[in-house]
């Protein structure tokens, strides 16, 4: 594409606004700082997390330049925030640490946001001492990053297996508004229900999560809620469910990127779960139709064997429903058979 | 390729690659563009001196102008605000396309890149540039902490 300079020299007359009622002069503004930073927002808000974490650092080292205190700290935590969202949490713990330095040298303080940041990264990387020790620095913010963190410390709470504590921090969520929070608090929920046993009402709790994380845009978020109620489907008994739901969060973690690892954990996991839902559906048709009197019942737990054995590719299994299948049929096809030829007959 | 008003230049739109594959067409229809809205700011009656300021996207100005393309300036004040505001709304979708609202409206999904050379033609009307900021990433403050996920 060429590179355009639009150069309408009556257009400079604009700003001069001859005639025009006088204004108070404005401040200077660093275009390329500006530029990089609204860019970077841009792509940030597109889910461009790699391309908005390479602008941000290039709007980082122009307030550099600048030697513009706020700025640092802003976009410090803006870089940190993209880092964390393209799944590199140690970088995003550098970048915080390296931007609460910053602030100290110049004796700003250190906003909650950016202490945030530094727990979640924490959390991320299985220092949970670490987070738990920031994020109950927080607890009492009353803005959203005290909410955020009061949510880092029920996920914590439910990895210790901790109920109390799991409790308190659902408790002080409180009734937050917006699909974001409501989201946490769900999840909060779920995790408190599978630590009690109630597995039913913690998949259902699970899946309300993802619905209201998918609502608020947060895909991986989403996705981990969809394998939380995996997790608890899996614990009640339903293998097919749990192999389904496994299946979704491995796709949506694959697709939505930055969760390389946990997609593949979940779809294999899907797999085992579909053949073994697959093998038990085979069985239980093929016991069915040789016990007799169960045709129905029969054909349509051999048609969801076939189903999950397609979704994994299992020929064994797929070879031995055909084979039912036409045993099945051949008493039929034996019917039709005589029926034909009476017709030509 | 020069913008010309009456005969006169009265701006210049420069092409560093002038041999790349439709870049003349693009500049003649830039050209041709602002020219309408310098047109449209000399008709207003506010003469050269106000030139530049429509040129760079007076809203009156232009409202004005695609009134008398149809003809009825006479046209109660109500009517050609509905235009205006009309008007504004398409020229953000198109001028503003990476906004959100203007890129969903039209199906298309805004999309950077961030290797390529690109030219922006930013019209500031009041209106415009309300709007644009309305659907604008909120650039001069840091992210929220809803943006910092486990």
């Amino acid at each position: 594409m060429p590179l355009l300079l639009l150069a309408a020299g009556a257009m400079a007359l604009a700003a001069c606004g001859g005639g025009r009622r006088a204004m108070a002069p404005a401040e200077p503004v660093d275009a390329e700082l500006a530029s990089a930073r609204r860019a970077a927002a841009f792509a940030f808000a597109q889910g461009r997390h790699d391309q908005a974490a390479q602008l941000y650092r290039q709007a980082l080292e122009r307030a550099q330049a600048r030697d513009d205190g706020e700025a640092i700290g802003d976009l410090g935590y803006d870089l940190a925030v993209a880092q964390l969202r393209r799944g590199d949490a140690a970088p995003a713990l550098a970048t915080a640490g390296s931007t609460r330095a910053e602030l100290a040298r110049r004796r700003l303080p250190v906003f909650a946001e950016l202490v945030l940041v530094e727990a979640t990264a924490l959390y991320r990387l299985g220092d949970a001492g670490g987070a738990q020790e920031l994020a109950r620095g927080l607890a009492s913010d009353p803005g959203p990053a005290g909410a955020r963190a009061q949510f880092l410390l029920g996920l914590l709470a439910a990895d210790r297996r901790d109920a109390a504590a799991l409790e308190s921090a659902r408790t002080a969520l409180g009734g937050a508004a917006g699909a974001e929070w409501q989201a946490d608090r769900a999840e909060l929920s779920a995790r408190a229900a599978g630590l009690r046993g109630d597995h039913p009402a913690a998949r259902r709790d699970f899946v309300a999560a993802s619905d209201l994380r998918r609502d608020a845009l947060d895909y991986p978020g989403m996705a981990r809620a969809l394998a939380g109620a995996a997790d608890a489907a899996a614990r009640s008994g339903d293998a097919r469910g749990a192999a389904d739901l496994y299946l979704r969060a491995g796709r949506s973690a694959l697709l939505a990127g930055g969760q390389a690892a946990a997609a593949g954990a979940w779809l294999a996991e899907a797999e085992r779960l579909a053949r073994g839902a697959a093998d038990l559906y085979l069985r239980a048709g093929r016991s069915a139709l040789l016990a007799g009197g169960q045709a129905a019942a029969a054909g349509a737990w051999l048609a969801e064997a076939e189903r999950l054995a397609r979704g994994v590719g299992d020929r064994a299994i797929l070879d031995q429903v055909a084979a039912l299948r036409a045993r099945r049929l051949k008493p039929h096809s034996r019917h039709i058979a005589r029926l034909a030829v009476r017709a030509r007959g | 390729m020069p913008i010309r008003l009456e005969g006169r230049c009265v701006g210049v739109v420069c092409l560093e690659d002038w041999k790349a594959d439709g870049a003349l067409g693009f500049a003649r229809a830039v050209a041709s563009m602002l020219s309408v809205r310098f047109a449209a700011a000399m008709r207003d009656g506010a003469g050269a001196s106000r030139a530049g300021a429509a040129a760079a996207g007076d809203a009156d100005a232009t409202a004005r102008h695609e009134a008398s393309d149809h003809d009825d300036m006479s046209a109660p004040a109500a009517l050609r605000g509905m235009r205006r505001a009309r008007l504004g709304a398409a020229l953000a979708r198109r001028v503003e396309g990476a906004g959100a609202g203007g890129a969903a409206a039209e199906g298309r999904r805004a999309q950077v890149f961030g290797h390529a050379t690109v030219a922006t033609i930013r019209f500031t009307d009041a209106g415009l540039l309300a709007q644009a900021a309305e659907q604008a990433p909120a650039a001069s403050r840091r992210q929220p902490a809803g943006q910092v996920r486990p």
